[in-house]
């Protein structure tokens, strides 16, 4: 494997993890909205199953689940990125979390599996926002112009890969059309509920394209306020289930 | 509101236990304090304070507990 780094991700108020990615890019690092979707998860579910850590990158939130008791082994996980594969194994291998991980576009690498938990965490805001934002450095980001590309298909196939019971949680990015993710959700479960909300600032980098960022709101692909003399953006994180 | 429920807001907003933040407190020396405990004190006081603190710019740079309750005062919130 390439050159490599590491980063820190807190599992709880003491206890952290470190983990794997390689230097200069191409795998995805997460982010605040990583962490508070972990955070959902955990606030919500009561005992381990069978978990599809969805969009993994370096396997973080999986491996998080599984050092909190709440995945069962094996963990399941994949990204469209070949590059994680090696990133997911070292990780996984280091943490004691045997793990099935696979390469492939959202659900393809899982015909004929059902999870317990699916924890989907999929490029989910506007592409061009993502090109010029600092998250995705040789990270694949195909959502389209709306950030919604990828999400919506997740949640139109997400119940075929559940088993009775199971549960969806994904994050809802307002760099990103959130009304449609949501209409799309309502349309394929029949328990929708949000578990989080957080603001964020929205990083200086992309700050300095507010042209760019204005229209792409007037388009109705994203929403950005300004609050505090700043300008944010949120995320929500939404649990999913059929009754 | 007092300037100690202020702080515990502030306290709260950082997920911190004890009593960690005082009045004394600033973004410097409190680690959980970055920009995005910032947007988290922010709109926690927000909430609290029936969002009359949105409209405050000059909170983006309200880096420590004083600049932040002297603000508040300023706007006739405490």
């Amino acid at each position: 494997m390439p050159n490599q780094t590491e980063y820190k991700f807190k599992i709880d108020t003491d206890n952290e993890i470190l983990l794997s990615v390689p230097q200069g890019g191409g795998v995805f690092i997460p982010t605040g909205t990583t962490s508070l979707l972990f955070k959902a998860v955990c606030s919500y579910i009561r005992k381990p199953g069978k978990v599809l850590d969805l969009g993994c990158g370096s396997g973080v939130v999986g491996i998080a689940l599984h050092k909190k008791g709440l995945a069962s082994v094996p963990l399941y996980a994949s990204d469209v990125s070949e590059h994680t594969v090696d990133y997911v194994k070292t990780n996984s291998l280091r943490h004691h979390c045997p793990v099935i991980v696979k390469c492939g576009s959202l659900f393809t690498p899982w015909e004929n599996e059902k999870f317990d938990y699916i924890v989907n965490d999929v490029s989910g805001i506007a592409e061009e926002i993502a090109t010029l934002s600092p998250w995705y450095d040789k990270v694949s980001c195909t959502s389209g112009v709306d950030g919604t590309l990828l999400t919506v298909e997740v949640i139109q196939n997400a119940s075929k890969y559940m088993n009775t019971g199971g549960l969806f949680f994904f994050p809802v990015i307002s760099l990103s059309n959130v009304e449609k993710i949501l209409t799309e959700a309502n349309k394929n479960f029949s328990h929708v509920e949000k578990l989080f909300h957080k603001e964020w600032p929205l990083p200086e980098m992309l700050c300095k394209h507010r042209a760019m960022l204005d229209n792409v709101q007037r388009e109705g692909h994203i929403e950005i306020v300004e609050k505090f003399g700043m300008v944010l953006y949120f995320t929500d994180i939404y649990v999913a289930y059929n009754t | 509101m007092k300037e100690s429920d202020v702080i515990n807001v502030i306290q709260n907003a950082l997920e911190l236990d004890g009593e960690c933040i005082t009045m004394d407190s600033s973004a410097d020396d409190v680690e959980e304090w970055d920009s995005v405990g910032h947007v988290a004190i922010l709109s926690a006081l927000d909430k609290v304070f029936n969002k009359k603190v949105a409209g405050i710019r000059e909170m983006a740079t309200a880096d420590t507990v004083r600049k932040m309750l002297t603000l508040l005062k300023d706007y006739s919130l405490i």
